[in-house]
């Protein structure tokens, strides 16, 4: 049939000058840079990546700037829960840990200088990430406000995930990966957990709980990482890692983990990208215990 | 309730169908500068719906009825603001003295300007099959899986869309003659 054949086609019944006007319309591809800056995009739509990588960058309390969460459409149930520490609190939220739904959910504040401090805690269901925004407390004595988002959702290791497709990403990347990986919120699972937050004498002794807990936590984690990775097993290592990632997002042990990931990318062939994320993070953490075993994969300077 | 999506697969998903989408979306008239929030529209519907989808179908298909209704909706929206949805405001006109080169280039912008004029005047499901079919080089067939419409409802489609292409261009034929008479008497 001849009015099926395409009119860019010389036999067709199309004029050259029709075949010119639609040729004007064959580049519509997208620019180079478009596809990484849509995916970059989306993942602050979700609410969750760039919160983290803000979190990762906290290198002391008394340097916290805000991070404006811009989650566009997230969908991701939040239930916020708000206590004072009233009175001449010395400090500044310093670690906040928090567990997720079945857990109950806990922080940790520790004494500062503020004469008040204001915590709000959102308890973010299936985020699969905690992400923080903090102010640093006025010397002056004003209010000191921090946000903390947390998942509270149990860390889904995807079956499937491939070191192929991750980790050829540089670190921003990755950790965008691990946003989207999070489990979506379900419907109804909003969290219920009301913290257990007490008057703020009791929260030192049960943060400090917490805190333990949670680098036991991270450190077997981590272990079993290793383990995977020294054993070859690559995708298993990866994917522990990017759990890791998810669950520990204000990591005690960021380095160890980092260490891993870049060896993770050395030994499964990608030698650019672990050569990047081996400078920035001897760039970052210099007298790090690490620094040795990164250096070499970090290529010439 | 609602399982988590797999990264893996979606990220692939993403990178193997990104251009498409983007060249949809542009075809289906959403203005250029929208071009990136239209995207990101609908890669998080995508992402929301991934786990549901069933893979026994072609993703394509999914993905592309996607870009329809983001297109459609930006469409409504725009026209509910008065908007142009052309991105380009003011005629081109050729300058005196000028070489082949920006002859040619002046020429082919006229004649993107002339083909999306011509897209702008087809109904949206018209404009999806003469995209899909003339630019995007798919068959009838092809183009009535992705639609998931009957055949004969593409040909159909089709058939008028064209009417209005030719009806558009034709305007623009005694433009560039004249414009192209008017360049070559100057030199």
């Amino acid at each position: 049939m001849n009015d099926m054949k395409h009119w860019l086609e010389e036999s067709s019944d199309a004029d050259e000058f029709e075949r010119a006007v639609l040729r004007s319309g064959l580049d519509a591809d997208p620019p180079r840079e478009k596809q990484a800056e849509v995916w970059a995009a989306m993942v602050g739509a979700l609410g969750v990546a760039p919160l983290v990588a803000a979190s990762r960058a906290l290198p002391a309390p008394s340097v916290l700037k805000p991070v404006a969460a811009t989650a566009k459409t997230s969908g991701l149930a939040v239930t916020k829960l708000t206590f004072v520490v009233g009175g001449l609190v010395k400090g500044l939220l310093l670690g906040l840990a928090v567990y997720g739904v079945g857990a109950g959910v806990s922080a940790l504040a520790e004494r500062g200088r503020a004469r008040e401090t204001t915590t709000q805690v959102r308890v973010a269901s299936g985020a699969g990430h905690a992400s923080v925004r903090a102010v640093a407390p006025e010397r002056d004595g004003t209010t000191a406000q921090s946000v903390v988002t947390v998942a509270s959702a149990p860390v889904a290791v995807p079956p499937s995930a491939s070191p192929s497709i991750h980790l050829n990403s540089p670190p921003v990347e990755v950790v965008a990966s691990a946003a989207l990986s999070s489990p979506q919120a379900e419907p109804g699972s909003e969290s219920k957990a009301v913290a257990a937050f007490g008057d703020a004498e009791a929260a030192p002794n049960r943060a400090q709980a917490i805190h333990e807990s949670q680098l036991k936590a991270e450190a077997s984690a981590l272990r079993d990482a290793r383990a995977e990775l020294r054993a070859g097993r690559l995708a298993n290592a990866y994917a522990l890692l990017e759990a890791s990632q998810r669950q520990f997002s204000v990591p005690e042990l960021y380095q160890e983990r980092e260490a891993l990931m870049i060896e993770l990318l050395s030994r499964s062939g990608q030698a650019g990208a672990a050569a990047q994320r081996a400078k920035a993070f001897l760039a970052r953490f210099p007298e790090s215990p690490h620094a040795a075993q990164i250096q070499p994969l970090a290529g010439p300077p | 309730m609602t399982q988590p999506p797999d990264l893996a697969a979606f990220e692939a998903a993403y990178r193997e169908h990104f251009a498409f989408a983007w060249r949809s979306l542009r075809r289906l008239g959403v203005p250029e500068r929208d071009l990136g929030d239209a995207a990101q529209d609908v890669f998080l519907i995508v992402y929301r719906k991934f786990a549901e989808f069933d893979f026994q179908r072609p993703l394509t298909t999914w993905i592309y009825a996607i870009c329809l209704r983001v297109a459609s909706n930006r469409r409504r929206s725009a026209s509910h603001r008065h908007e142009v949805l052309d991105d380009s405001s003011e005629p081109v006109e050729p300058p005196r003295n000028i070489s082949a080169a920006e002859t040619e280039r002046t020429i082919n912008a006229e004649r993107r300007e002339l083909l999306e004029a011509a897209l702008d005047a087809m109904p949206l499901e018209q404009r999806a099959v003469f995209t899909l079919f003339e630019l995007e080089g798919q068959t009838g067939e092809e183009v009535a899986a992705l639609l998931n419409v009957p055949a004969p409802t593409v040909h159909s489609r089709l058939r008028l869309a064209r009417e209005v292409f030719r009806r558009t261009v034709e305007r623009g034929r005694a433009r560039e003659a004249f414009e192209l008479r008017r360049v070559g008497g100057e030199r």
